[in-house]
């Protein structure tokens, strides 16, 4: 039997296809690189080439949202069920310290519209009164958050024959609980395109598996953004490089986001420069034709070039031109920098991260897109680069048995 | 991101300074003496002599400290230059309002904690067993100083790297990023006016101008019963300036220069604060919001809030006591385009409290209290109508001071006085301490004023 294991992030996708021997051993046949606007040609293509007798039955999907999908504000999407006083609580926030408490003024999304808000002691009025709203307004999702609106009570039931999907936050949960609960259900519509072109790709029957916090799951509401609970003991510490974010796994840790992956743009000032998490909806890389501004990853073309990896996709004239003309205004305030040096700043940056979280000097750099700076690694100055060491060759398969 | 900047990643609340004093890099600084580390640093260097690796620790209201419960731990490091990372350690407040509990803060001279390399765990023990000395402090001071020598690990681990350099090119471009937006800035002038409940006036004439912004505080009465320190006027008014116009950027030392304060002899630049004193603690808190609605007034973008102190209900048997804010803040307002809230609110911790632990107090309903609140050309903020059911027999005390004068706004007001029913049974105007012996299914409701309008 066949299984495929499946990473897709904001710009490109990691197929990996292998069978399954043993749960805890499989054997990898193949993996591909494919960017993510063409995942259901590539897939199939893929499929086509490498296994056109042998059906694959499963999909191990690893699928973690960026941190930008949270600062959106998205609403209007899903209702909000709760007791009296209660439907404002996801949006608390404070900003700095008050008493022993210290938060940051960021603003929280606002993920339920106020239409769709309603607060209600009697839960009878769902169906009479809250029922036909939604049905008026072609709301299909719920969220509640009262203490008698569970999932075997009867009136949660009623709503679920009438087509609604329903989701029961305890009434005793914090914050974050009701939060995260809202915005899965928010971005329902975003999993389920994914989860199509997948089936589009290799067919209806594809069993689908996410993973979440407790590993791999058919269904993860509420738990879409769970990447992995924690790192497990006999893993060794390392810095997962992804193609828009790395990741911090240390064992008995859950996996922490690195600020400066390759979707980090490169933002330069008169005096400063720093990399920032990049909040446009057109990301980038700018070296394959999209996005404004200088990413990451664009820094490594011509390893991609090299590598002879995705760079039909890449129109070097067209880049070097863009690059030319952002790299001007940069050297005009900076004129002893240059690509190099830059490049391993950005990698002292990311060292500096994960040491601040923990990181040991052993730590290794593993990921599908970790060989894009191994040759920067052989040539590097800088004493910190120099004690790095990279997995040779990374298998998300191995992650099955996780 | 920068490799500066994220050194102190770990940090939520943190200011670093060069041996001049000066700020480098600054975050979430509210409360935090930004106008005092100068004096703060020379005196660090020259009472304990800090060397790399060394911290010391200080909690001097009338000088540093923002409360009598903060201490500010300060650790010198070195990047090719000695610097000073400074960081707020807030306990738990103490009792001000005349209670039994009521107790005079542990006033700590400068002291070296961690000299050499060795903590000095003899020093932090005769500290932490002192009478006066608040819960946990053994704990609290040691948990900071693990913190502080993790971060002097990583320092060591990336010896070699041009680090100051970085430092002070983001030093130099946010001194023209921030001339640029100041000419940017809208310029005003406006008058703002608070007539306190204990009796005083706040006043202040605000001017931004293309070289900065001006508050005079012209026509604030002398000392009563508040008494703040000067430095910690000016660390608040410098924190609301940024707060409101230029919520994104970080504190540095450049800010110190766009800031002129005029502070006439008055209640906000006592010279030593009496160890009863409310705005011991509160102080910042009162400048900061007084100044922020000073700006609504001008800008009509946010809804007033009047910097009222919380009240409290303290349940004696169990240890908890909890802050109940005048008002809610802007939750009311959350889509504005801010996004957040400037001003004291409901924090998530304290709600998560409520609903999530056997708490012999369990918060059953919670509110806004809608349309009670001051109206002007910015409305005072909504206060909050909290239901508690008992849980078992128990004895909390309500300690309040809106319950008892109502609050005065700028002209437009006064909004509503603070309410408190027990079982039904409303009491109202209730005394300044109330003790409520409460049996087994008693249910409480607290309703808090709401804040007062700017005219």
């Amino acid at each position: 039997m066949s299984f495929l294991v499946l990473f897709v992030e904001e710009t490109f996708a990691t197929a990996e296809l292998a069978g399954e021997t043993s749960s805890s051993n499989p054997t990898l046949r193949k993996s591909w690189h494919l960017p993510k606007e063409s995942l259901k040609n590539g897939l199939q293509s893929f499929i086509q080439t490498h296994s056109p007798d042998k059906a694959v039955e499963k999909v191990y999907l690893i699928d973690r949202f960026t941190k930008k999908i949270l600062k959106f504000r998205l609403g209007g999407s899903v209702a909000l069920i709760t007791s009296p006083g209660l439907s404002k609580y996801h949006e608390l926030t404070l900003q700095g310290t008050y008493g022993d408490q210290r938060f940051h003024p960021e603003s929280k999304p606002a993920l339920s519209s106020e239409d769709l808000r309603f607060e209600i002691l009697d839960t009878g009025k769902c169906l009479t009164e809250i029922e036909p709203k939604l049905k008026l307004m072609g709301c299909k999702r719920i969220l509640t958050h009262h203490p008698e609106l569970r999932p075997e009570s009867e009136v949660t039931k009623s709503l679920e024959a009438l087509g609604y999907e329903i989701h029961c936050i305890p009434f005793r949960s914090s914050l974050e609980e009701v939060r995260r609960g809202l915005l899965s259900l928010s971005v329902q519509g975003t999993f389920e395109d994914l989860e199509n072109e997948i089936r589009g790709a290799l067919g209806d029957g594809i069993q689908i598996l996410w993973l979440g916090d407790k590993g791999f799951q058919k269904n993860l509401i509420p738990d879409r953004f769970g990447f992995l609970s924690s790192w497990p003991e006999n893993k060794k510490e390392q810095i997962f490089m992804g193609w828009d974010q790395f990741y911090f796994l240390k064992s008995g840790l859950p996996a922490t986001t690195l600020e400066a992956g390759f979707g980090s743009v490169f933002e330069f000032e008169s005096a400063s420069y720093q990399w920032t998490s990049n909040q446009s909806l057109d990301p980038g890389p700018m070296s394959f034709g999209r996005g404004q501004k200088l990413m990451a990853l664009d820094f490594f073309v011509e390893e991609f070039l090299h590598q002879g990896f995705l760079s039909e996709l890449i129109n070097k004239e067209k880049f070097e031109s863009k690059w030319n003309m952002q790299w001007k205004v940069c050297q005009k305030f900076h004129p002893k920098l240059t690509p190099a040096n830059l490049r391993e700043e950005w990698m002292e940056l990311i060292l500096i991260e994960a040491f601040n979280r923990g990181a040991s000097e052993n730590l290794i750099i593993s990921g599908p897109a970790a060989h894009l700076i191994q040759p920067m690694i052989q040539k590097a100055r800088s004493p910190l680069l120099k004690k790095i060491q990279i997995q040779p060759q990374f298998h998300f398969s191995n992650w099955i048995a996780l | 991101m920068t490799r500066f900047k994220s050194l102190f990643k770990n940090f939520e609340s943190f200011a670093v300074t060069n041996s001049a004093g000066q700020i480098l890099i600054s975050q979430n600084t509210f409360r935090l003496p930004l106008a005092s580390l100068k004096s703060l640093t020379q005196m660090q260097q020259m009472f304990c002599n800090l060397q790399p690796g060394d911290i010391a620790v200080s909690n001097d209201v009338n000088t540093v400290s923002c409360g009598f419960n903060q201490l500010i731990l300060t650790l010198c490091f070195s990047l090719g230059q000695p610097l000073y990372l400074h960081i707020p350690l807030e306990l738990p407040k103490i009792f001000p309002l005349g209670l039994k509990i009521d107790q005079e803060y542990l006033r700590l001279p400068t002291l070296p904690i961690v000299s050499q390399g060795k903590v000095q765990s003899d020093l932090i023990s005769n500290v932490s067993t002192h009478p006066l000395a608040p819960p946990r402090l053994k704990e609290s001071l040691l948990g900071a100083v693990d913190a502080l020598m993790s971060f002097l690990k990583l320092i060591n681990q990336l010896s070699g790297l041009n680090l100051i350099n970085e430092a002070l090119g983001l030093l130099k471009t946010s001194k023209q990023v921030l001339s640029q937006e100041l000419h940017q800035l809208e310029l005003f002038e406006t008058t703002s006016r608070m007539n306190l409940s204990t009796g005083e006036t706040l006043e202040a004439r605000v001017r931004t101008s293309e070289d900065g912004l001006h508050v005079d505080f012209k026509g604030t009465t002398p000392a009563q019963s508040l008494f703040i320190a000067e430095h910690i006027t000016q660390s608040a008014c410098l924190q609301a300036f940024k707060d409101f116009y230029f919520p994104k950027h970080s504190l540095d030392q450049n800010w110190l220069e766009f800031l002129n304060l005029t502070i006439p002899e008055s209640f906000l630049n006592c010279k030593k604060i009496p160890s009863q004193s409310l705005c011991a603690y509160y102080g910042y808190e009162l400048i900061y919001s007084f100044v922020i609605q000073s700006f609504c007034k001008n800008t009509h973008r946010l809804r007033g809030s009047s910097p009222l102190i919380p009240s409290y209900l303290v349940l004696p048997q169990s240890n908890i006591c909890l802050e109940i804010p005048a008002s809610l803040g802007a939750i009311q307002d959350a889509k504005d385009e801010l996004g957040y809230s400037p001003f004291l609110a409901w924090n998530d911790s304290v709600l998560n409290h409520l609903f999530l632990t056997q708490s012999p107090l369990r918060l059953e309903k919670f509110y806004p209290r809608v349309d009670r609140h001051g109206k002007g050309q910015a409305d005072g903020s909504h206060g909050a109508h909290l239901e508690f059911v008992a849980n078992e027999k128990i004895t909390a005390i309500y300690v309040t001071e809106n319950g008892i004068t109502q609050v005065k706004s700028n002209k437009q007001g006064p909004v509503d006085i603070g309410e408190l029913i027990l079982n039904e049974d409303r009491k109202t105007p209730i005394s300044r301490t109330q003790t409520l012996q409460l049996e087994s299914g008693d249910r409480i409701s607290i309703l808090s004023p709401g804040g007062g309008a700017i005219a």
